[in-house]
């Protein structure tokens, strides 16, 4: 009888360095850029439930001035409850209650400008990420990692961190090969205790059975049957796949849970994230996480703050999400940058809309997506800049003006990608991210 | 302000009353009062639409909100707006009462006819398509009379021939048959969905060698006539219903009672129900005569095809809420049953098909005329709340209980309570609201209240008077007949005019629709007309897709011009006609299909041919492909001997009746995961929960109508196969099981699970490869506390697992 070693070596088919080394390529993506790209990867920060721009990004002196007065709709006007400074040499004006991103002011450019159309959390949500609150479409970060492939074969080229239940079409793939899609790791729960004390999970990452030098066994034996199949049935890419889709997963069995170890990071970096506390802890463990996933090769990486809705008590609702995020995302940009990355990393905040100026019980704002303010950091934007603005109260934008469409067609001009030649054949029609619509932001361009 | 100044704008302005005068009134006086006082709540330019009441257009006054029109020109008391100013009634609007002069100023408008200049009166929506560009498009394939010519090739079966001739134009050689043992593999998934045993196997082959044709004729009768067979076209069918037992989306409720429908599908295929008819019942089953109340009863279950859509439950603008849920199922029943994209003409004429917005609306006003009633959980989100159906025969859930009397008295008791609890919860928050303090508690307090109410009110609806179970079902039921009013860019704030009910008319005339008719049973009879170009060709495209991997048309949901022609035309309109002619018969269409030469071809690859046709378009052999989801996990429980083979009756979902926590979901689809051995068509489908391994395996999102399932392969596959509880829990039994039956000699173990696994014995080096892996665990240094039987058992188990995992357990 043959020893495996004799197997391994009179099998005609050199083979077996388990996923470590065996060069993945997205077959059907682009893989490279349309021009030279000023970003290679991007964080988005999404702020689920719509931020007031009011009262965090673009100062109003009218409304300041208005309390009580009648606006718009007949409903009194809210003065934003907290001041606003003036940051760095730019004097970008940010929320008191932002202490920490404010220092980071000379690094941001803020969208005052930007609108929408859908009134309504779910859809604008939708569209924020697909560009049609309608109907199944790619998200932006698959259609990113469609035009320029991944970076790191041994990890997913898109990775979303504990998103939302009921957002899976806010990472899917659509029509565009599956490959492209969000891999989701870890889960939000909705109603409380979602960060807890733990951090996200993938599923099912480790044997708990079986220690990794048996699994490593088990998984030549699994491929050996599987090069076996492969060369009964000659020609066939589902087997092929099959045998690819292993050496992934055993690559990212190797890499992800190290990565997702943020012990491994110095006190210092967990505080700059606010790991030491507790109000910011759970998002700075997934600013962290984002940095070191996008340090490792991942393209595309989202991670979700919920709770922005503030209709009601706003004054102290505001300041506590505001306590959740502003270490977390001011430790990202300072240590992104502190490590040469922010340069060609693309950081982009964005809630679904924005807040009304007025009240309807005097203590809350509602959901205004006439206008709001987004921002950008990073590969490629002006630093210190402000694009757009909204009119005199905050109602809506009336300069340089962008909507999702063009907010979209800007993010993947950063790229390097041209979202009027970014197409995907399906059912016949060549497919867009920006639909028939979109306009690059040149102002923004750096 | 009085009643003076009211009676004196009263008498000056009624009869006389000019047009600009009119407007001068409502310009002074009534809009600044509607903008004050209702805009808030009321108004697209605030995005509130309160009870579905828009106040800032004059159709959004007259149409009115979820209780009918806020007013009626001229009739005062006919109008509801008047009946709420004045806070009697069911509304009391707004919550602080209007001034005194300003409730006449309205008294005298709405005498005076109400005039209101705000919005052009007619809004006309126009189509571009001529009726010349509709007849001009129904000379495209798939719209016009399926019809074929006799096949040049002199070979029995009408299926081989058409194939033959395919092959012989493009110079090509169909492949030799199969080894018996695939043969048998494919009629096993194909029909029934399940692996035959290596017992079975033994037993094909020695038929198989005598006679091929009565062997696969005779094993492809006894699949059909298995239950087995409803199981696993009924799976397909249920891609295609988008089945699912909750409505997704934020507000995930979930539909305790969707498993009715799933049973009812699964019986309608094992009883070989005629397609025709089983289209007739799921679309108009509360329309259709009938002669018992069980029949009845059936009819009124298959609605719920139209029914267990997604659904967005916090959706705060009813006309929205209404307008995506027959959006959905025009969707359903155009793309879902004719392979034609109906829907795209929501907003506009459709950019590719000669398909008017006008014929959208046509339909709409069908849907419009007829109630889908999905029950859902109650809770505040939940803004678009609907009844149930109860069944005309019981037909308890197994899981149902009945309820004492004792229990019954006690539980109103408590209903009545915690009825007086909600009360003085929302009472409280309104005064915090005044006071403008923290709400949070009170909103605390209203959720759980609201909550209790609508668990207690659910208990003591799901029994009789008498503590009985009872039964419902979710489904359609017909409404007052309407039209619908065209929108235009499809926005709800946008109604055009009114629409007449009817059908694309691209497709084809169908019968009247009469003003006082439903119109669904209509638009049923249309669909399921013999002379429908689409329906018979869409679904036997999509049987010939389950067998052979992919259609005649290779895009089984668009038969229109943006779809792939198909390779074969003559053969898919023979295949179409033949299933009429056969009383719309799935299971004589399948008969004849499997039992063809093309079926039983070789899998095996042949350069030349891959050359010329990589895609197998000319099926010059059988495409080989991966078991989907179902059919994956049946074999690894089947294989590893956990597979409960009876129908476990009922389902998860409906144990724990109307539910919307995210904890509870979550438990339900976890625990169906792991400790479920049913068949997969049984494990509940939760939207944004499904069983986690047919969600590894590509189980759509049931968000869609769907005909195709994607075929990927990940690395949370890989991850799974590796990793997953599941699998490690079935290499376990499959070890115990070798164990068993053959007891100490490793050889014949390892023999023998590859033989289960794929009904085949091990080649020479495959066995030293498991040899190997065996030894390398048993002699493991990490498992040396564990006892010599323990680590066989371990190493068997690891050796399993392996097969399990490889590509070809999962290919067929």
């Amino acid at each position: 009888m043959l020893t495996r070693r004799d197997f391994l070596a009179t099998s005609s088919l050199a083979f077996v360095s388990l996923g470590l080394g065996l060069p993945l390529v997205a077959a059907d993506s682009n893989g490279k850029p349309h021009f030279t790209p000023r970003a290679k990867r991007v964080i988005f920060l999404n702020m689920r439930g719509a931020p007031s721009h009011v009262d965090l990004f673009d100062p109003k002196p009218a409304l300041q001035k208005a309390q009580g007065k009648t606006g718009r709709n007949g409903r009194p006007l809210l003065a934003p409850p907290y001041t606003f400074k003036t940051q760095g040499k730019s004097g970008l004006a940010f929320s008191e209650l932002l202490p920490e991103l404010g220092k980071q002011a000379d690094g941001i450019c803020l969208l005052s400008g930007m609108f929408t159309d859908q009134p309504n959390h779910p859809q604008a949500q939708t569209k924020l990420h697909t560009g049609n609150f309608q109907f199944a479409r790619p998200s932006l970060g698959a259609w990113i990692v469609y035009g320029l492939g991944t970076e790191n074969p041994q990890l997913p080229g898109f990775i979303t961190l504990s998103p939302a239940s009921g957002t899976s079409p806010h990472y899917g793939s659509a029509f565009l090969p599956s490959r492209f899609q969000g891999t989701a790791i870890g889960r939000a729960q909705r109603g409380g205790g979602r960060f807890a004390n733990s951090q996200p999970q993938l599923a099912d990452i480790k044997n708990p059975d079986l220690g990794t030098k048996l699994q490593k066994q088990q998984l030549e034996f699994i491929q050996e049957l599987n090069q076996a199949e492969l060369q009964r049935q000659g020609e066939n890419p589902e087997i092929q796949g099959v045998i690819d889709s292993y050496s992934m997963a055993y690559a990212m069995q190797g890499s992800l849970p190290k990565l997702m170890d943020l012990s491994q990071e110095s006190k210092a970096t967990q505080a700059l994230y606010g790991l030491d506390q507790q109000d910011s802890a759970p998002f700075g463990r997934e600013c962290l996480l984002a940095r070191r996933l996008v340090e490792a090769g991942v393209r595309f990486v989202e991670i979700s703050h919920d709770g922005w809705d503030h209709h009601f008590n706003l004054k102290n609702q505001l300041a506590s999400s505001c306590r959740q995020i502003d270490r977390p995302i001011a430790g990202l940009l300072a240590d992104l940058k502190q490590r040469g990355l922010l340069n060609d990393t693309l950081v982009v905040f964005s809630g679904e809309f924005g807040r009304t100026p007025d009240s309807a019980n005097g203590n809350g704002r509602d959901h205004n997506f006439k206008g709001f303010t987004s921002w950008m950091a990073g590969g490629g934007v002006k630093c210190g800049f402000r694009h757009g603005a909204t009119d005199d109260l905050g109602y809506e934008a009336v300069e340089g003006r962008m909507d999702t469409h063009d907010f979209h067609a800007s993010i993947l001009h950063l790229l390097g990608l041209d979202h009027t030649r970014l197409t995907y054949n399906y059912a016949g029609r060549d497919f867009r991210l920006t639909d028939v619509y979109g306009k690059v932001a040149k102002e923004i361009l750096a | 302000m009085n009643i003076l100044a009211a009676c004196f704008a009263a008498l000056t302005l009624s009869p006389l009353l000019t047009a600009d005068e009119g407007t001068d009134f409502f310009e002074k006086k009534i809009r600044p009062a509607l903008e004050k006082y209702c805009y808030e709540c009321h108004s697209d330019r605030e995005n509130k639409i309160r009870g579905g009441l828009l106040v800032d257009t004059k159709s959004g006054l007259l149409q009115g909100g979820d209780s009918g029109p806020a007013i009626v020109p001229g009739k005062l008391q006919e109008s509801l707006l008047w009946d709420s100013i004045n806070h009697r009634g069911e509304f009391k609007m707004p919550k602080n009462k209007m001034p005194q002069a300003v409730i006449d100023d309205f008294k005298a408008w709405i005498e005076m006819g109400a005039p209101d200049p705000r919005m052009q009166e007619n809004l006309l929506v126009k189509t571009k398509v001529t009726p010349e560009s509709i007849a001009k498009a129904r000379s495209f394939w798939s719209l016009q009379a399926p019809s074929y010519q006799a096949p040049l090739s002199q070979v029995e079966h009408p299926v081989d021939a058409y194939v033959a001739d395919g092959l012989a134009q493009a110079g090509l050689k169909a492949s030799p048959a199969a080894p018996a043992a695939e043969i048998l593999c494919r009629l096993h998934f194909d029909l029934v969905g399940l692996p035959p045993s290596p017992e079975e196997l033994a037993a094909f082959t020695s038929e198989y060698k005598k006679d091929p044709d009565a062997a696969i004729a005779a094993q492809a009768d006894k699949l059909l006539a298995s239950s087995h067979f409803g199981e696993r076209w009924g799976r397909h069918w249920l891609d295609v219903a988008r089945y699912a037992e909750s409505t997704g989306r934020e507000f995930n409720s979930t539909y305790p009672d969707a498993w009715r429908y799933r049973d009812y599908v699964i019986n309608s295929f094992n009883q070989d129900k005629p397609y025709d008819q089983f289209l007739m019942e799921q679309i108009a089953g509360d329309l259709i005569k009938i002669k018992s109340d069980a029949e009845w009863t059936r009819n009124l279950i298959a609605t719920g095809f139209l029914a267990l859509g997604p659904k967005t439950l916090t959706d705060q603008d009813a006309r929205q809420f209404k307008a995506d849920l027959i959006d959905e199922q025009i969707d359903l029943v155009t793309r879902g049953l004719m392979g034609i994209t109906v829907s795209c003409a929501r907003c506009h004429d459709h950019k590719f098909e000669a398909i008017p917005q006008t014929d959208y609306y046509a339909l709409a006003g069908i849907f419009l005329s007829s109630q889908t009633l999905y029950g859902t959980a109650t809770g505040l989100q939940n803004r678009n709340r609907s009844s149930r159906i109860r069944l005309p025969v019981a037909m308890p859930d197994p899981h149902a209980k009945s309820i004492g009397s004792d229990e019954l008295a006690r539980l109103k008791k408590s209903l009545t309570e915690a009825e007086s609890e909600l009360r003085a919860a929302i009472q409280a928050r309104r005064d915090e609201d005044k006071k403008g303090a923290n709400a949070q508690g009170d909103l605390r307090r209203i959720t759980l209240a609201t909550r209790r109410v609508a668990e207690l009110t659910e208990k003591i609806n799901s029994v009789n008077p008498d503590g009985s179970p009872r039964s419902y079902c979710v489904g359609m039921q017909p409404g007052e007949p309407k039209q619908a009013r065209i929108l235009e860019r499809g926005e709800v704030g946008k109604a055009g005019q009114p629409i007449e009910r009817g059908f694309v008319q691209l497709i084809g005339p169908g019968p009247g629709i009469a003003k006082d008719s439903n119109g669904r049973l209509e638009l049923a009879q249309w669909i399921a007309a013999k002379d429908n170009p689409l329906t018979s060709r869409v679904w036997v495209n999509r049987i010939w897709m389950h067998l052979f991997g992919e259609g005649l048309v290779r895009s089984p949901e668009d038969f229109g011009v943006t779809g792939q022609a198909p390779s074969h035309p003559e053969l898919l309109d023979y295949l179409a006609l033949q299933f009429i002619q056969d009383g719309w018969s799935l299971k004589k269409l399948l008969r004849s299909l499997v039992t063809s030469q093309t079926y039983r071809q070789s899998s095996a690859f042949n350069a030349s041919a891959f050359s010329r046709d990589p895609e197998n378009q000319k099926l010059w052999r059988y495409s080989p492909r991966r078991l989907d989801a179902e059919a994956l996990r049946d074999r690894l429980l089947s294989v590893s001997g956990a597979l409960n083979l009876t129908p476990p009756g009922g389902s998860e979902v409906a144990k724990e009746g109307h539910s919307v926590l995210d904890p509870v979901l979550q438990q339900i689809s976890t625990r169906a995961s792991l400790n479920t051995s049913c068949r997969s068509v049984y494990l509940p489908i939760l939207r944004d929960k499904l069983p986690a391994m047919l969600n590894a395996f590509d189980l759509g999102d049931s968000m869609i109508s769907e005909s195709q399932r994607e075929r990927n392969s990940t690395a949370s596959q890989a991850l799974f196969m590796l990793n997953n509880e599941i699998i490690r829990d079935c290499s376990e039994l499959l070890a115990e099981r070798l164990l068993k039956e053959s007891p100490g000699k490793v050889d014949k173990q390892l023999e023998r699970a590859f033989a289960l696994c794929f009904l085949r014995g091990p080649a020479s080096r495959e066995l030293s490869g498991a040899r190997q892996l065996y030894e390398t665990v048993l002699r493991a240094p990490d498992l040396k506390s564990l006892s010599e039987t323990e680590r066989s058992r371990k190493a068997l188990s690891t050796v399993c697992q392996a097969l399990f995992a490889s590509a070809e357990f999962r290919f067929q």
